[in-house]
């Protein structure tokens, strides 16, 4: 594993809320491809932790390295940010688009920024065509992801009139359309009706399988078990351990861990 | 009939009267509307540096003293303290538009700041996930939603503040001596100068009445335009 190419250097990563701190120092690479699940009791940080990966918390100390960059002190953050998918608990769908614009607003907003930067304020004709074509292009992408999960039908659908697995997998593919090299998933299954989670297990699953590096926080140690290839258990702010699923779930070290598995188990 | 006919010979002075309301109201509401946009971005902006924390400071200041002093109270402040020094200006008109549009101004802050804040945070953060500005995520996709909560609200302030404008008839002498010839003024006026008060008071009633329904009316149409897209 130590010769594959590392997407992702943590480093000493801590998070307080006023004088509350929730991440006392994490520490973690991961590597292309690599799947990491994450659990731990309610409360005890692990959303904080997703969360400060992409900075939408901005970490109170410590280093969080991406593309040879730190995201904590990067000048252009949203440009990195793009390339980090993020999925949520509560899917937040863009509830004023429809399926087809909120999987290409954002590659469209990319797109037609790189298209200005090339060719420059003053071409408008040129610059007009150039983003017609990238229009197309981005709603052709759109639609074959809106294949590969069986929904090309809901393209001009609104978030409203969608069942929550459906909302859910339409958020995992806006995501893809930015072209992420690491996906984080926050529960990405809790809000949904039980016949509903298959559907999204699935996909992820597939996406895991496609090479996908990601970092999923789960309760689901079924899925942990069976996709990740790492395993952490974070309590107390900190990672108390980490292993492979096998080792992780068969032969826990921490006390505390034991506690939690033979809950959950 | 002689009533009424007494009533259309006021016509001109009537419809001087609406104008005057008219432009007091629609001179305040642009005012009101600016100031509101400005401030409630003010407010909800991300606090990242000091200049927009003391603007932010401020902003909390004007609302609070707006929203706690009565609108005469501040009608007669602005005549009498901050136009005193003015004579070269027709204040009769100037000194109104601006009470009601930096009172309206403050109520319409927090309309669309409420409007703005009721819209889930997911949707700015799924917005900065994939890599959008602040600004971005909020021209697309958190003010279009945002838009529809604060629509009936905002014409509701609207409404409320044209009928308000009457009071400035009754501020009799606010520098130049002259009373504010608003719509009614006019009635007033008229009414005591022809011995039919009632009737001229309740013609004035009438066409406030026809403009708040009329703008009801608009108010309809543009909630219909912003309810299309979303099922
Ligand atoms: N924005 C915030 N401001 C203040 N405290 C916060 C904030 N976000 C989280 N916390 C606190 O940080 C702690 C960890 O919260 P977090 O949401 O990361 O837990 P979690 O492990 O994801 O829990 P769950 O399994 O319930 O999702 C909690 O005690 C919470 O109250
Ligand atoms: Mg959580």
């Amino acid at each position: 594993m130590s010769d594959k190419e590392m997407v992702l250097s943590i480093k000493d990563l801590k998070k307080s809320f006023g004088s509350h701190e929730v991440i006392k120092g994490i520490d973690l690479d991961v590597c292309k491809g690599d799947v990491v699940a994450i659990i731990g009791l309610s409360g005890c940080g692990k959303s904080t932790f997703l969360r400060c990966i992409n900075c939408m918390e901005t970490p109170t100390s410590g280093s969080i390295v991406f593309e040879g960059e730190d995201l904590v002190t990067t000048k252009d953050l949203n440009l990195h940010r793009s390339k980090i998918g993020m999925v949520f608990q509560h899917f937040n769908l863009f509830n004023n688009l429809t399926v087809l614009d909120n999987i290409c607003l954002a590659p469209l907003i990319y797109a037609k920024k790189q298209i200005k930067k090339e060719i420059g304020f003053w071409h408008f004709k040129q610059k007009s065509l150039a983003i017609k074509d990238a229009k197309k292009r981005v709603q052709e992408q759109a639609l074959d992801l809106l294949k590969l999960i069986g929904l090309e039908e809901k393209a001009n659908a609104y978030p409203s009139t969608l069942s929550g697995g459906q909302k859910q997998r339409i958020a995992i593919v806006r995501s893809l359309a930015m072209q992420p090299k690491v996906m984080l998933f926050d529960e990405p299954t809790s809000a949904l009706d039980p016949e509903m989670v298959g559907e999204v297990l699935e996909l992820i699953k597939k996406l895991a399988s496609s090479g996908m590096t990601m970092l999923v926080v789960t309760h689901e140690m079924g899925f942990a078990k069976e996709v990740a290839n790492k395993v952490l258990f974070i309590d107390e702010g900190v990672i108390k351990e980490q292993n492979t699923p096998q080792e992780f779930f068969t032969n826990p070290q921490n006390e505390r861990l034991k506690e939690f598995l033979s809950k959950v188990l | 009939m002689d009533k009424l006919k007494l009533l259309w010979d006021c016509r001109m002075q009537f419809i001087e009267g609406l104008g005057i309301t008219l432009l007091i109201s629609v001179g305040a509401v642009i005012i009101g509307f600016f100031i509101g946009v400005l401030v409630a971005t003010i407010r909800i902006c991300p606090k990242n540096n000091i200049f927009i924390k003391i603007l932010d400071k401020i902003c909390g200041v004007y609302i609070t003293v707006i929203r706690g002093t009565p609108v005469l109270v501040q009608l007669l402040i602005m005549a009498n303290v901050v136009f005193a020094s003015l004579e070269f200006l027709d204040t009769n008109i100037i000194v109104p538009i601006l009470s009601f549009g930096i009172n309206s101004g403050a109520y319409m802050a927090e309309i669309i700041r409420g409007g703005i804040e009721s819209i889930d945070k997911g949707q700015m953060e799924a917005g900065r996930s994939l890599g959008l500005s602040w600004v971005t995520t909020m021209i697309k996709v958190v003010i279009p939603q945002a838009i529809k909560v604060v629509v009936p609200t905002i014409f509701n302030e609207i409404i409320i503040m044209i009928k308000e404008t009457s009071i400035v008839s009754y501020i009799v002498v606010l520098i130049s001596g002259e009373q504010v010839r608003d719509l009614l003024a006019v009635a007033d006026k008229q009414g005591m100068s022809t011995g039919f008060y009632m009737e001229f008071i309740f013609t004035a009633a009438l066409q406030y009445l026809a403009v708040v329904m009329l703008l009801t009316l608009v108010q309809k149409l543009v909630e219909k335009r912003f309810k299309k897209n979303e099922r």
